[in-house]
């Protein structure tokens, strides 16, 4: 799964968002790291559309832009997103192994 | 400007994304480019232009590289990406090579991005009417065959009779003076028919246009008003409907405003009011109006214009000898609109650009191929580790790609810019308003086509030359002396060969515009413009009911003319010569052979003292004089041509001709002009047959005063005393068109102006660009062969023998592009032909002399590098080694 695709669908985890807001989404969680640009955007959620991870959303705010079209999460995205987030963890983990990376710091939540 | 910037990108993005459709979620275009724009907001919010050129950048670099990407699944990030940011990267290494060439690119494609505006809404475009192809227009034809204006009288008959149209309007050109305190203005006016608006589709922006109402002969004077006007006058204020406009003799109420940046925007009127005429006024003798119709439904051309002759041969039985040989038909409003001279006016302006483009993209190809030579030691590292030479390919030719894309990307800002130029520049009248819109979506796809084109034709050669180049050898020798450069060196000479050929098709084609020009501006027009100043007087028809009155006002006006001091001489005619206003008149001569048949020529209403102000001579008896009263004789002159046409040598003064119309007038010869150039200074030498009336006996209302003075400078002082002496007779009488004859002269040769300077503009850009390119492939050649040189001083050869070899190896190339060039010129120069006066297509002087100029600066372009290696030290050559 490439970063992308990943940072969208974690966008989409906890709301729907049109395309503009999952650009800003991605930009402010990585600390403008990572910016999509619009063709990029939309290539990939075809991608995702395509094979199911997300759908769009007939209904949207009354007051919006009615260009606007806005995409929830599917439960087999989701699925896909946590086996991803599985591998990346697992990956930090054998980096750690290696002292690649600091020991995780347990935070008490 | 930088939110246009961003409407303009944002509609280009828009375009570009509907190319790919297939690679959004269906229906998301729109939200595509909606976050886009988004964007480019956020980008000009944070940072302004910086931003927005960075969001450019991005945006653009993405787009391009996904859409180039054929979509396969196994390559997310392709490998296009990367030869987009390592073209990139090359390019802002070498920015001097970037600047010059995005520059040349830039104005190459913008200026031929402008003229294929032109072009496509000249030739290709829908008409900015409604159902364009629908609208015709119907003209009356002559008894000599050619298309002429209507007569009211038969126009009030075809509305009334035609079944082919489902409207047919008709439109008068005229000229109202405008009250409104201080000096009277005169404004360029159309009398329309009231269907006009509707025929052609326009509604009023403000108010309305005509209703049929309006049209009643006691209906109070309506008007519609250009938004020209609006925006000049009255400040664009809505409530300028129902205001009035004072004319002088009389007042109409506006009743509406045209739509902002329409075609009536671009066209001379406005005001528009109705054309209406009691059927008893209307006249079969003069024919003055445009006529245009809309087609029924189902109706082809043919069968309206079947109609129409029938139609017109019935009206002429009906009314006996008025109208006998007349006829009429119907055109396509297109076919008229576009003349044959203007749609050669525009494919010759096109195909110069096309090779200004093309002698820019050579001479690019020229620099990007030293580039390539340059860097073949990266190229071959490149290959030594591992890289395809498909690949080494591919990322040279993505960074001309790119080039271009940058270049074409501003180019579309040059374009407008040389639009809004050539239309400011190109000679009223010449090309119909229409063409000279603005850049649209279609010149935005044809400035795609060609960056893509210029990319592949610039930079494919040294690309697929660089790809090819031995690996071993380049290392080895470190890029100098291989088989490789020895097929560059080839290659450059083609280069260099092509463009001087190139640029000699335009140079010589200038010669031959400007020797005819010149011979054109050294005619003699047949009279003397020297110290004569010129102005119009349109008396109000309101105030000067057909003419009555004109000839005392006329005479009152010229006597206190004649008294101002300094003013030699004074006079008034319907139209000077090079005016570019005929009017043509039946007649016939008594006494001659062919004295039943009525024959036509122009016909001219004088005051006295027309000959003497206008320094023209008589031939034969006395010019008509102010004694040629309304009382008097009546009197005609004419000129050579009409003499010895319908005279032949007998005398002419004495005789008697008569004038056809409603009543036939007698006339009585009493002198003969010598023939003036009255068409244009390049008539033929033939001049037209002309006669000249007393104005006094046939009075008009609309008259073009000359007043001599000693020269222009006189002249010209002399306005103020001359606009005191007309308002003194007629306060309310606008004075138009204020100029001196000399002037005059010049306007009648604007167009071959235009023509002869925009080829010769576009010929000496090709030329330097050409001459930039020699100097550029020989210096190149000789760099590269620093050594050769070197060794043969070594060897004894003096520098006088190394100048002589390596000048007379870049002449040769030279003379082989002129001589390539030469003859292309000659098979191309039919084109323009018809534009030559005097001149042959071959003129073998004119293509020598061009020949020549282009030649010595060639010769100057190889000899500047050449003297530079003559003065190598031999042995800092060998020693760099």
């Amino acid at each position: 799964m490439s970063p992308q695709v990943f940072h969208i669908l974690l966008a989409l985890a906890d709301q729907d968002l049109h395309g503009y807001a999952i650009i800003q989404d991605v930009a402010a969680r990585t600390a403008g790291n990572v910016r999509l640009t619009a063709s990029t955007l939309y290539a990939v959620l075809k991608r995702l559309l395509d094979d199911g991870w997300i759908r769009e959303l007939a209904a949207r705010p009354d007051a919006d832009d009615p260009r606007r079209r806005y995409y929830r999460i599917t439960a087999a995205g989701r699925a896909a997103g946590r086996a991803e987030a599985e591998r990346l963890a697992q990956l930090a983990e054998m980096a750690r192994a290696k002292r690649w990376l600091p020991k995780a710091r347990r935070t008490r939540s | 400007m930088i939110a246009g910037a961003a409407r303009l990108a944002g509609a280009i993005f828009r375009r570009v994304t509907a190319l790919a459709s297939d690679r959004w979620p269906p229906g998301a275009a729109a939200d595509l480019a909606e976050t886009f724009d988004a964007l480019q907001r956020d980008a000009i919010a944070r940072a302004g232009w910086r931003g927005l050129l960075a969001c450019w950048y991005r945006e653009g670099v993405s787009l391009l590289a996904l859409l180039l990407r054929t979509p396969r699944k196994a390559a997310p990030m392709g490998f296009l990406a990367h030869d987009l940011r390592d073209a990139w990267r090359a390019l802002v290494r070498t920015p001097g090579y970037t600047l010059l060439v995005v520059a040349t690119l830039a104005l190459g494609i913008g200026v031929n991005t402008a003229i294929f505006s032109v072009v496509d809404a000249l030739l290709f475009k829908a008409l900015p009417y409604a159902d364009p192809d629908r609208l015709v227009r119907i003209t009356e034809i002559h008894p000599s065959g050619n298309r002429n204006t209507v007569a009211p009288a038969n126009f009030l008959d075809w509305q009334r009779m035609a079944r082919s149209f489902s409207a047919i309007a008709a439109r008068q050109n005229a000229s109202f003076a405008l009250l409104d305190g201080g000096d009277p203005i005169e404004l360029i006016a159309s009398r329309v028919s009231v269907g006009y608006f509707d025929m052609v589709g326009t509604s009023a922006a403000v108010g309305r246009t005509f209703q049929p109402a309006d049209g009643d002969l006691n209906a109070p004077c309506a008007a519609v008003i250009s938004n020209r006007l609006w925006s000049r006058r009255f400040a664009r204020d809505p409530a300028v409907v129902g205001t009035a406009l004072h004319f002088s003799g009389f007042t109409c109420t506006v009743i509406g405003v045209l739509p902002e940046a329409s075609v009536f925007d671009r066209v001379l009127s406005d005001v528009y009011t109705p054309l209406i005429y009691a059927p008893a006024e209307a006249t079969r003798l003069s024919h003055f109006l445009g006529v245009t119709a809309r087609l029924a439904p189902g109706v082809t051309v043919e069968q309206a214009r079947a109609e129409m002759k029938s139609l017109a041969d019935r009206i002429n039985k009906a009314n006996g000898e008025v109208l006998r040989g007349w006829s009429a038909t119907v055109d396509p409003f297109r076919d008229l609109m576009v003349r044959a001279d203007s749609k050669r006016l525009v494919w010759v302006l096109f195909g110069a650009v096309g090779l200004v483009l093309l002698v820019g993209c050579v001479n690019i190809a020229g620099l990007a191929l030293s580039r390539t030579i340059a860097r073949q030691r990266e190229v071959a590292v490149r290959v030594a580790l591992g890289a395809g030479r498909w690949r080494v390919f591919r990322a040279l030719a993505v960074e001309s790609l790119v080039l271009a894309t940058i270049g074409a990307g501003l180019g579309l800002f040059v374009g407008q810019w040389a639009l809004a130029a050539f239309a400011s520049y190109v000679p009223p009248g010449t090309l119909p308003a229409e063409a000279l819109a603005s850049l649209d979506s279609r010149a935005l796809m044809f400035t795609m086509a060609l960056a893509i084109m210029t990319g592949l034709l610039f930079g494919t050669v040294p690309a697929w030359q660089a790809a090819r180049g031995g690996v071993n050898t380049a290392l080895r020798s470190g890029g100098r002396g291989s088989s490789g450069s020895r097929m560059s060196a080839r290659l450059h000479s083609v280069l260099l060969v092509t463009e001087v050929a190139l640029a000699m098709v335009l140079v010589a084609g200038a010669a031959l515009l400007v020797v005819s020009f010149l011979r054109l501006t050294r005619v003699d027009p047949g009279f003397n413009p020297n110290g004569v100043v010129t102005m119009r007087l349109s008396l109000p028809q309101a105030r000067y009911k057909d003419g009555i009155g004109a000839p005392a006002f006329y005479n009152d006006v010229l006597a206190r003319i004649r008294r101002i001091p300094g003013v030699e001489h004074a006079t008034a005619v319907t139209s000077l010569p090079l005016g570019g206003w005929l009017y043509g008149q039946q007649f016939r001569v008594e006494g001659t052979a062919t004295e039943k048949v009525w024959n036509s020529a122009h016909i001219q209403h004088v005051t006295g003292e027309y000959v003497a102000t206008l320094g023209m001579s008589l031939r034969e008896g006395r010019a008509i004089d102010d004694t040629d009263t309304a009382t008097a004789p009546g009197v005609v002159m004419i000129n050579e041509t009409f003499a010895r046409r319908f005279i032949g040598d007998q005398p002419a003064a004495g005789r008697t001709i008569v004038i056809g119309g409603a009543t036939e007038t007698r006339l009585q010869i009493v002198g003969v002009m010598r023939d003036v150039k009255t068409g244009g200074l390049g008539d033929a030498p033939l001049a037209t047959p002309e006669m000249y009336v007393s104005h006094q006996q046939a009075p008009m209302p609309i008259l073009v005063l000359a007043i001599k003075a000693r020269d222009d400078a006189a002249a010209t002082r002399l306005l103020p005393d001359v606009r005191a002496a007309i308002h003194a007779v007629d306060p309310e009488l606008p004075v138009g068109n204020q100029g001196l004859m000399s002037d005059l002269i010049g306007t009648s040769l604007t167009l071959q102006r235009f023509q002869t300077s925009i080829v010769s503009a576009f010929a000496v850009l090709a030329g330097l660009l050409a001459c930039i390119g020699v100097y550029a492939v020989r210096s190149q050649a000789l760099h590269a062969r620093q050594r050769e040189v070197g060794i043969r001083m070594a060897l004894g050869a003096t520098r006088r023998d190394v100048l002589t070899m390596t000048v007379g190896q870049g002449l040769k190339l030279v003379a082989c592009g002129l001589a390539i060039g030469l003859g292309a010129a000659v098979l191309l120069a039919r084109v323009i032909e018809p534009w030559l006066f005097n001149t042959r297509a071959a003129d073998p002087a004119m293509l020598a002399a061009a020949t020549v100029a282009l030649g010595t600066a060639g010769l100057l372009a190889s000899w500047l590098p050449a003297r530079r290696a003559a003065q190598l030290d031999p042995l800092t050559t060998l020693r760099a080694e």
